[in-house]
């Protein structure tokens, strides 16, 4: 059974004219990584907040484990990590401890379960310790990409969405972000999809290879 | 006028991510640090003698003290509450009595009375934020919020209250930095230009914190699966107990003074 799939959806923004996904089939299979590129503009974004569930399709269904994904939220959420393209819209906690810490809390009942659950996320994403107790308006943009990285690591989510993680990053954290996603999909089982405008960022990974344009997705290969 | 306006919004971004730090190896606990330090504010912001300040002013510095903040930082946060106190009690100083019920107190020159009373209210708006100022400079809004927002009752109000804190200095540097772009494209700067420019930056402003908070909204729904399970813990320490001590002491004198 697929880890989500998408069945003919169809989106359009309150207020807009234009449709932002047009009749989008997707089968997302565990442990493996889809990388969707495609021109600005595309649906790229609109497509990942729809696998979130955070938009509900016009038309055309959603399937989390072969069951409607609407049904079952929030708790679907556990196994769902989003990193949006832009990290300050993520971050709205005072530290970067509470900002990992946000999804855990709600999880476990012991601090200690928490603090474990932080740190490993830390380490992962390879975030310095010293990092963990500053404001997170101190940080620099790698940086605050990172915490916003760990903060959907620190649940093991078994899909995670990543929204342009590469854009304004040095060569570094762009390795940096590939080895999480390949230890991801490797150890954790995990299925991963990246968007990206183009697909320079995704070098050295096993990815299935999308394209996105004017909200259809079709194989690159086509 | 820009300059001065992004210098202004700098300073307020400044100020609260200063008193919203987050300090963990504060050794009182902070809940009982804050309740401490309210209580010394009421007391402050009623007393009616230059003397009854004074256990506040005592208190207040001695947390200053401990957290060792540095004089810029302590002159930077107190500058606007030294302005309001000025603001206010200033028409005091040109009355006869220390009282104006109406524009005929006032005189053309400073009295005795009139500098008793002015002095007295400058006081009293100066000291009586001290002491919860003085605490925020030692354990941080983050850090007593942490602990304030376990409690059953005020728990939603002081996570709103931690979100402005958090959200409204990056909205005041978003706001500095679009004047500093318009600045840096203005070729014949005026004063009319000016005020166009920071009623369209404001205008501006709005509308990104009207997206900026539907974004932010979209990541919290995005991570949020139930409600926070993790149990309040509890922490008492010998630090918490001499500080309490050294309340009671201190709150009693108060008390002595004020009756």
């Amino acid at each position: 059974m697929p880890l989500l799939e998408l069945q003919g959806v169809w989106y359009k923004y309150p207020g807009s004219l234009d449709y932002a996904l047009r009749d989008v089939s997707l089968v997302v299979e565990e442990a493996k990584v889809y990388v969707v590129a495609g021109p600005n503009g595309a649906g790229k974004t609109t497509l990942l907040l729809v696998m979130a569930g955070l938009l509900e399709p016009e038309k055309g269904r959603v399937l989390f484990r072969g069951k409607p994904l609407k049904e079952q939220l929030p708790g679907a959420r556990r196994h769902i990590g989003l990193l949006f393209q832009n990290p300050e819209h993520m971050l709205f906690n005072p530290v970067v401890y509470d900002e990992i810490a946000y999804v855990p809390r709600q999880l476990y009942t012991s601090e200690e379960y928490v603090r474990r659950a932080v740190e490993e996320a830390a380490e992962m994403v390879g975030l310095k310790h010293e990092l963990l107790m500053r404001p997170t308006h101190m940080l620099s943009y790698g940086e605050k990409k990172l915490v916003a990285l760990a903060s959907i690591l620190s649940y093991k989510p078994r899909l995670l969405l990543l929204d342009e993680p590469y854009t304004n990053l040095s060569r570094d954290y762009v390795e940096k972000i590939n080895n999480i996603i390949r230890r991801h999909v490797e150890e954790g089982g995990s299925a991963v999809i990246v968007c990206h405008e183009c697909l320079d960022s995704i070098r050295g990974l096993h990815v299935e290879r999308l394209y996105m344009e004017s909200g259809r997705i079709r194989p690159l290969s086509q | 006028m820009t300059r001065h306006i992004r210098a202004f919004l700098s300073e307020v971004a400044y100020v609260i991510d200063f008193l919203s730090k987050y300090n963990p190896y504060s050794r009182v606990d902070p809940l009982v640090l804050f309740t401490g330090s309210l209580v010394f504010t009421v007391a402050a912001s009623f007393a009616r003698s230059l003397e009854a300040l004074v256990i506040p002013l005592f208190y207040s510095l001695a947390l200053l003290a401990a957290a060792k903040p540095g004089l810029s930082k302590i002159a930077r946060v107190m500058a606007p509450i030294l302005v309001l106190g000025l603001a206010s009690s200033t028409p005091l100083l040109f009355t006869s009595t220390g009282n104006v019920e109406s524009l005929a107190s006032l005189q053309a020159s400073p009295s005795g009375e009139g500098f008793k009373a002015f002095a007295l209210l400058l006081a009293r708006v100066v000291v009586s934020p001290l002491p919860l100022i003085a605490s925020l400079m030692y354990a941080g809004w983050f850090t007593v919020s942490s602990r304030l927002k376990r409690l059953p009752l005020l728990g939603g109000v002081v996570r709103l209250v931690d979100l402005m804190a958090a959200l409204t200095p990056r909205i005041a540097r978003y706001l500095a930095s679009v004047l500093l772009g318009r600045e840096s494209r203005t070729v014949k700067p005026s004063l009319l230009q000016s005020w166009r420019g920071l009623a369209s930056s404001i205008g501006e402003t709005i509308l990104y914190s009207g997206s900026y908070a539907e974004k932010v909204h979209l990541a919290i729904t995005a991570r949020s699966i139930g409600e926070m399970r993790v149990g309040q813990e509890i922490r008492f320490t010998w630090a918490d107990i001499a500080y309490i001590a050294t309340l009671a002491t201190l709150l009693a004198l108060e008390a002595m003074v004020l009756v």
